[in-house]
Parts: structure tokens; sequence; C-alpha cells
């Protein structure tokens, strides 16, 4: 009721109605129309960025030889992930790739796995 | 000094002479002495008759003749005395009775002015012609005492020695006659007559000066040119004041007052006259304009005006010493200053050098007291006002106060900056323009520390600071936008070109170090020894070290690291197009202040990113070899295309929260076939999905339009289910999304906020959710927005998607704007409620006006601050 006499108290001042089946006033050179709401017909989803942290996918979380964690990296990269790869020895062990090359070159002639001190074999 | 030997001797002892004398010699004497008496009255007390000259001669050489010399003496300064306090000095001072209400000298009346400049120089001339009259008595007896002593004797080499003693000690008559009837106000007249008169000779100056600039320049160039201009006219200038009649008013003045015993009292009001239009100009030159040095132009000023004064008003007073009376040729007893003596050289005198070092002086420390009040508001408009900074400095060089700069601006900083209604933002962008403008008058830094602190302590105390800072180092905005200044570039973007320059500019530093040691002569305000921080080295050869000064505030670069690392991951996790360019170039900079191990874990971050960009283009590469059969037939296929990922090293990002979610099955189907081909690429390593965070394009296509929207991976899922089911209870959906109801019921209202979603209330409690299908009644959309403060509330605990939600309700109230402008073209002025009523009845289409009174309310101030509207007694107006 008072957006009523306010109606009224536009027209007064120089609004118009629209007119032709649309609901709303032209003031000052501005139309302001009223309008429906749609209806919701279909939904798309053109993009989902998800996020996902990766893993290695090993037995322990820490390597044996540096304790680091495995999905850090070895004390001599600065970088996680390919560029400090995991191996595996054929005793099922894991090692970061740097940490056991070390070991191995310092253990001639025959290096052992640091863990359970079988031979060590790269896995195939 | 024989002469005086000779007449101090005290008349007791004359008197003895008597003695000797028999009874006709007596009665001769007294005789005599009578008619001594009786024309030395006639003689001072007559109007320029000398008729009795003659008569007085005769009788003061009988009366010496018998050795009563000094009594004669005696005599004629008595009567001397008497007659110039009758005939002199209370006559000279009945005309300054009309003055003696000070009020009435306040007066800037032209005509009162006129009249007492009048009054001033006929009471001098009068005072003075009867002056020069005792003068010439004065000599006359000095004649007479002279023939006697040659009559009678040998000795003349002390009679021009005699002469001078009688002759000053008139003048130390007249001098003390005149201050014990000093009546108090004169001082004050003296005073006000030469302000008056120095103000018509700054307006001749000016008027003479701006007359010749018009001749010489046309364009307009203004206050750069000015100087330079100056020096031309200083010429023109200099030969006006030099005949000027004024000048020479004003020296007639001051040599009558000199004469009269008032050496001091003269040059007292004509200082204090000086000072005071020195004063006035320095104020109205300087104001409250930053943007411009004013220094010079002072300095000028003070050329062109008092110091030309002087200089022709010494020059004339000199001029006149040797052409004039005997008495100018003696210095007054009562002269504590040494007479000026202008040697008519270019060089000017050492009394006109004094008098220039005197007056810049009071000017520096004139504009200094002025910048120093006004330093807060220099500070806000920094850099624009470095001029006056500059002057400043130049100042506080001269003056050594700057222990008034730190107490008054700490005082202000205190009232006006560090108070609960003023932003983080706000403190710390003073904070650093703070830095920035007093490195430059300071730049040993040395009270920075002072004024620094209050600030550094006032910021650990709120919650925000932390955040803010690093927000304002790195990013580009600055936080600031609307500031001054902001160029878009981060501040450490700007202390890093900032450092190349002053390596650049290294020769600075010989040159400062005199200034460096004035700073730390000039203390009392010795900075608080524990907050000289140890780290920062010698405290007299650092520079000032903005970023220092900032992670001060902090305590240490760690925790600004952190927090950087923190808002680094935030920002990173938010990314759907891996660009990360100005990431990089901050990352840079960083490790550049702090070192590349401290950036090593940030570093990692944004390799992930990198190493994201490469493995999803490879992912989706393996696709293409082998083409999928479409897993999900429907209207909108759904295929790995549509899938982007990053892929994030855990260990080195902060702690992730890993919320539960239940995604829409078909990407859910994604997810796995994506971590399936990543497994294949990176064997052996996994995905692990952190299915709540990221973000989805979301397109909702109505009958006739079709709205995007990037929204989180639960507001997806959320408006997902509304696809199979138009209704839901909470209870329901937040079952079928796999979130706390709470959560639900919080993050739903983006979609009830953005008019796709209705809420009701069923009678046994349980919330409805549906999907709006029909006309949307304005009154109803009032629910939506009035809890759409709360889903902005309730995001403020740090998850995603806060600030684009702001920002787009700024961008949707935008469109309003031309509706605004509309009504109040036509209507004139509206109040805030009526602009509110009128838009919620008219604007229920495209776009929905589904605004609180309040986000209204935020947006019209908006307008107004852009000075598109303006707010007067509660009515919104266009501005003009
Ligand atoms: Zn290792
Ligand atoms: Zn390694
Ligand atoms: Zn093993």
């Amino acid at each position: 009721m008072e957006w009523e006499s306010d109606e009224k108290e536009l027209k007064a001042t120089g609004a118009e109605a629209l007119g032709g089946g649309r609901r709303g006033l032209r003031i000052g050179g501005w139309e302001i129309e009223s309008r429906n709401h749609s209806i919701l017909t279909s939904f798309v989803l053109q993009e989902w960025h998800a996020v996902a942290s990766w893993t290695w996918d090993a037995q322990d979380e820490t390597c044996g030889i540096c304790r680091m964690d495995f999905d850090g990296c070895c004390p001599d990269c600065k970088l996680p992930g390919d560029d400090c790869p995991l191996i595996w020895g054929s005793c099922n062990h894991a090692f970061h790739l740097h940490c056991i090359l070390k070991w191995v070159n310092s253990q001639t002639p025959q290096a052992h796995c640091p863990m359970c001190r079988r031979e060590w074999q790269f896995k195939g | 000094m024989a002469a005086t030997e000779d007449s101090s001797a005290s008349p007791m002892c004359n008197l003895a002479i008597l003695d000797s004398l028999n009874e006709t010699a007596i009665a001769e004497m007294t005789n005599s002495w009578n008619a001594f008496c009786l024309a030395t009255e006639a003689l001072l007390g007559g109007d320029g008759d000398l008729s009795f000259a003659s008569d007085f001669v005769s009788n003061v050489q009988s009366i010496c003749s018998a050795g009563l010399r000094s009594l004669v003496v005696e005599h004629f300064f008595c009567s001397l005395e008497e007659t110039f306090e009758k005939n002199g000095s209370s006559r000279f001072w009945k005309h300054f009775d009309g003055y003696s209400d000070f009020a009435v000298l306040e007066m800037d009346d032209p005509d009162q002015q006129g009249e007492m400049q009048d009054v001033l120089h006929k009471a001098l001339e009068e005072i003075s012609s009867e002056k020069q009259y005792q003068e010439k008595c004065l000599l006359m007896l000095v004649h007479a005492l002279e023939m006697c002593r040659e009559s009678k004797s040998k000795e003349q080499t002390y009679s021009d020695a005699e002469r001078n003693y009688l002759f000053s000690k008139y003048h130390l008559t007249v001098a003390s006659v005149l201050m014990a009837s000093l009546p108090r106000h004169f001082p004050d007249i003296l005073h006000w007559y030469f302000k008056g008169r120095l103000e018509e000779l700054s307006e001749i100056m000016a008027t003479g000066c701006k007359d010749d600039n018009e001749l010489q320049v046309d364009d307009g160039m203004d206050l750069d040119s000015k100087t330079g201009e100056m020096d031309i006219d200083t010429q023109n200038c200099r030969t006006i004041l030099g005949n000027n009649k004024l000048v020479r008013n004003i020296g007639v003045v001051v040599r009558d007052l000199r004469s009269l015993g008032f050496t001091s009292m003269a040059e007292d009001a004509y200082a204090s006259a000086i000072f005071s239009l020195l004063k006035a100009k320095v104020h109205e030159v300087a104001g409250d304009e930053f943007r411009f040095s004013v220094l010079e132009s002072i300095k000028g000023w003070i050329q062109d005006v008092p110091l030309q004064f002087l200089h022709a008003l010494l020059a004339y007073l000199g001029d006149s010493k040797s052409c004039d009376s005997p008495s100018s040729g003696l210095k007054s007893p009562l002269a504590s200053h040494p007479s000026f003596r202008f040697n008519g050289t270019r060089t000017p005198s050492e009394g006109l050098v004094r008098w220039q070092l005197r007056l810049e002086y009071f000017a520096y420390e004139t504009l200094q007291d002025l910048r120093i009040a006004k330093l807060f508001e220099i500070i806000v408009d920094y850099p624009d006002s470095s001029p006056a900074i500059e002057d400043l400095k130049q100042c506080l060089e001269y003056t050594g106060q700057h222990s008034k700069l730190v107490d008054s601006f700490i005082a202000s900083l205190k009232y006006r900056l560090l108070t609960a209604g003023a932003s983080t933002n706000d403190i710390l962008h003073q904070y650093v323009s703070t830095i920035k403008a007093l490195r430059t008058i300071d730049p040993a830094g040395v009270f920075l520390e002072a004024v620094g602190e209050p600030i550094r302590e006032y910021l650990r105390g709120r919650k925000d600071t932390i955040k803010c800072i690093v927000t304002m180092l790195t990013d580009g905005a600055g936080g600031n936008p609307s500031g001054p200044g902001s160029t878009g570039d981060s501040l450490l973007e700007e202390l890093n070109r900032d450092e190349e320059n002053q390596e650049n500019s290294n020769l600075d530093d010989d040159v400062n170090t005199d200034d460096k040691q004035a700073w730390i002569n000039a203390q009392s305000w010795e900075p608080d020894p524990v907050e000289a921080d140890p780290l920062k080295g010698g405290r007299y050869r650092r520079k000032v070290d903005i970023l220092g000064m900032i992670v001060g505030i902090i305590g240490s670069k760690d925790q600004l690291v952190n927090e950087y690392r923190v808002m680094l991951a935030e920002k990173l996790l938010n990314k759907s197009d891996y660009d990360i360019d100005s990431e990089i170039r901050t990352l840079e900079l960083l490790k550049i202040h702090f070192g590349e191990s401290s950036m090593q874990k940030c570093e990692i971050m944004l390799n992930d990113l990198i190493d994201s960009k490469r493995t999803n283009t490879n992912i989706k590469a393996t696709i293409k070899k082998q083409p999928q059969p479409v897993a999900d037939v429907g209207e909108h296929e759904l295929s790995l295309d549509n899938l982007n990922s990053t892929i994030i090293s855990s260990n080195f990002w902060p702690p992730i929260q890993d919320e539960a979610l239940n995604i829409p099955g078909r990407v859910d189907q994604l997810l796995s076939d994506y971590a399936k081909r990543f497994n294949e690429i990176k064997t052996p390593r996994k995905l692990l999905w952190k299915k709540n965070l990221g973000t989805v394009k979301l397109e909702l296509q109505f009958e006739d339009r079709t709205l995007l929207f990037t929204v989180t991976p639960l507001h997806a899922s959320i408006i997902s289910q509304f696809e199979d089911q138009t209704s839901w209870t909470s209870k329901n959906l937040a079952a079928a999304v796999g979130v706390p109801v709470d959560v639900l019921n919080r993050r739903i209202y983006f979609w009830i906020n953005k008019g796709i979603l209705a809420e009701s209330v069923q009678d046994s409690g349980d919330h409805i959710f549906n999907l709006v299908e029909a006309l949307v009644e304005s009154g109803k959309t009032g629910v939506g927005s009035g809890s759409c403060e709360e889903l902005l509330v309730g995001d403020e605990d740090g998850e995603r998607s806060v600030a684009s939600v702001e920002d787009q309700l700024r961008k949707e109230m935008t469109v309003y704007e031309k509706f605004i402008t509309g009504m109040l073209t036509n209507f004139g002025s509206m109040a805030l409620d009526r602009i509110h009523n009128t838009l919620k009845m008219f604007c229920i289409g495209d776009p929905a006006y589904d605004k609180s009174l309040q986000q209204l309310q935020s947006f019209l101030s908006g307008l107004v601050a852009e000075e598109k509207l303006e707010l007067r007694d509660g009515m919104y107006f266009l501005k003009k």
C-alpha cells in the first residue's frame, strides 16, 4: 500500500507506465521494467578444476637411508617427485634413488640393502 | 678626560672660592650671578630671541673668571633639564595621549593609521627643533667657556673634549628625561608605525616587481620560474627603494628617535614589525600547499623586501651622520646595538649580514613549525608532498630543532592514526609513507626508530597485521587501490627498484655524512637502545631499510614467509589457469630479500603448478591417442576435456583442510579415470584427490538466458543435486552432498542469494530448498539478501571464494547505478529508503534488485566517494 502512494507520487513527477503489457515505469529517460524469473532448464559443468596431491606408492613413509619422507626429497635435491625418484630393490625395499646410489658406491665390491642386509639388486 | 677632572669637582668645593673674596667682589659676583641666571632663563625659555646672548656671554665670563665655572655649568644644565621637561618631553608625550588605548592601535583603519603617522611625524619634528634650539644655546655656553679659558690660560687642547663631554651630558639628560616620563604604550605606537610603513613598502615592492614581470614574461610559468625572475627584478626593486620617499620618511623618524636616545627602542620596533610581517608572509606563501617548495621564494622575499628596506634605511642613516648636527656623531649612551654604518659599496655591511641571518633563521623556524604541525597531512600526501619535506629538511638543518618534530609527530600519530577506526592497511601505508618521507630528512634513520615505535607497538596488537603486511608487500594492488601513487606495483617491486636507484646514486653518501652527524648531535630524543636492532649493525652507517622496518613489526622474517606461504597456497589452489607469472616474479623478489633457502617451499609450490600444467597436458594427450567411448551419454556430456587438475607435493604446502564431500557421480568417475592415467604415466606415483578443493565453472541455463558461475566444488555439488530433484530438505541434501547440515545451511545461501534456490520452513521446522521457478516476489527476496551478510561472515574462516562473492556483490550493484542516476535526475534528491523501495518495486527483472538497505547504503557511499553523488541531510543528490 505504501508503494502505491509512492507510485502515485512517481507518476505525479512525470513518470509514466511502460504499457504494451510491460510492467514498469519510464522516468527521466530510463525504463525500469519488472520481469519474471524464468525456469532453470539445465546445468552444464564447463570445467571442473580439481586438486590432488601425489604420493609414492611405497609401503614405508620414509627413506631408510636419509630418514626423509619419500614424498619429500633426499638431502641433495631441491625438488621432489620426478627429480628425486624412488627405486626398489629386489628385496622390495624402496629408497631415494640418490640415496641408494651413494650407498651402493660406498659398499664395494658388493652392496647390501641397508634395511634387510640382503645383497642389493635393483628391481628389474 | 682632563676636562672631566676639572668639571667633576664638586660644587661645594668651588664655593670655597667665595670665602676668599671681599665684599665688593661678592656684591659684583652676586650681580653677575643674578644676571647670568636671568639671561639663562631668557635664553632657554625664549623663542629663538638671541638678544640676551651677549649679556649671557659676559656674565658667564665674569663668573668663570672668579673660578666658579662649574657652578655655571651646573646651573645651566639644571635650567636645560627643567626647560626640556616643560617644552620638550611633556609636550611630546601629550601628542600620544589619544593612543593610550591599545585597542585603537589594533585597528586596521587606514585613516587611523595615517593620523597616527602624522602625529608621530609632527611630535618628532617639534621635539627635535626644541632640542636643536637647546643645543644651540649649549653651544653658546661652550663658546663662552672657551673664550674664558683662552683669555685666562694656555690649555686649548682639551676644549674639544670638553665640548664633547658637555654635549653627551646633554644627550644623557634628554634621554633620561624622556625615559623617566615614557608612557607605556609608546613602544606599541612605534611598532604599529613601522608595521604600517613596512606593509606599505611591501606592497610597493610587490606591485613594482609585478609590473616589471608583466613586461618581461607573458607565458604564465608560475612558481617554477619565479626565483629566476626575482633576480632580474631585484635590480629594479633596489632602485625603487633607493629613492623612495617612504624609506626617507622612515629614516627621518629613526634618526630623530635615535637622537632622542631611543636607538634601541626604535630598532626593536622596526625589528618586531619586520618579523611579524615576515611571519605573515611565510604563512601566506606556505599555507597548506605541499606540492611546491616555498623556501626559495621566502628567501627571495627576504632579499627583496626587508633587506632592501634595511639596506636603504641603514644607508640613509649612515649618510646622515656626516652632515648632520654634531649630536648624531655621538653614540647615544642608551644605544645597546652598535650603530650600522653602510659603507656604500656593493658588499653588504656586517650589520646587514647579521640582519639577513636573523631573518632567515626566523623564516626557517616559522616554516618548520608550520610544516611540523601539518606533518601528518604531508605524509598522507607523500610523495606528492616531497617538496614540503625537502623544505622541512633544510629548515631543520638550519635550526637543529629535530626533537620538536619527533614529539609533535608522535602526538599526532597517536591522535589521528592509532585509533580503532583506522584500518590496519591505512596504518601500514602511513607507516611506509612515514619511513619514505622521513628518510629524506633523517638519512641515518635515527629518529625513525623513535617515530616508528608507537606505530609498530600498535600494529603488534592487531590480528590482521601480518596478513596485511604480506598483502601490501606482494600484491600489486597493494591492498589500497584507492591510495595515491598506487601504480599497481607491489611494495616489494617498488623497494627493489628503489634499491637499484640507491646503488646508482651512492655519491650522495659522502655529502650526507655531515647531516648524519648533525642528526646524532641534535638528539635529546635518543632512541630506546632496546629497540635499536643489533642486526642492522652500526647505527651511524646504515641506510634506512624499509623492508627491515616492516619486518620489524612482525618480529621475524620466518613468520612473514610463513604467512606468505599460506596466502600463496590459497591463491594457487584457486587458480584454474596455471598462470603464475606474477607469483614467480614476487618469489624472485622475496628470494632477494629473505634468501633462497627461506623461500624453498614456496618455490616447490610454484613448481608444482608448472608440473601440474605439463602433466595435465600429458594426460589429455593419452585420451586423444585412444579415444574413450563416451562415458556419460546425456544432453551435456562430460569428458576428461572438462577436467583439469592441480597436483601438489603436499609435504611442502601448508596444512590443507581435507573435508569429505560427495561430488556428482559422473565427476567422481572422471577423477578416477584421471588418477588412473596419472598412475600409468608416473608409476609408481599415484594421486590422492582433495575433492573439496578447486574451482568449478558452471553454466545455468534458463528459458531465456544463461548464467555463468565460478564456484567451489561444494557449491557445485549442492546445485547439481537439484538437477534430478527440485526440492530437498536440508537434512537429506546434507546427506546427499556428504557434509554436516550446518555447513550446508551456511553454504547454500550463495544460491539463495543468487535467486536460484528458495528456502522455506515447514511446520515441522525442517528447511526446504526449492529451485526457483516462478516469479520472485520482491518481498521474498528480502529473506535471501538478509542472510547474505551471514554468508560473508561465515566465510571469513579462511574458506575460499570469499573475495569473489564480495566482488560479485559490488559488480551486481553497479548495474543499478543507471537506475539511481535516472531517478535522481528526475527527482533532484531522494532519501535512502525511498531509493531502496523504488528499486525494489521496479527492478524485479534482470537483474532483480535483492539487496538489503545496508548494501544499498554502502554502494551509495561508494558513489559519493567517487563524487558521482552527494549526500546532504540524509538526501542523495547528483553531483554537478
Ligand atoms: Zn633418502
Ligand atoms: Zn634426490
Ligand atoms: Zn631390503
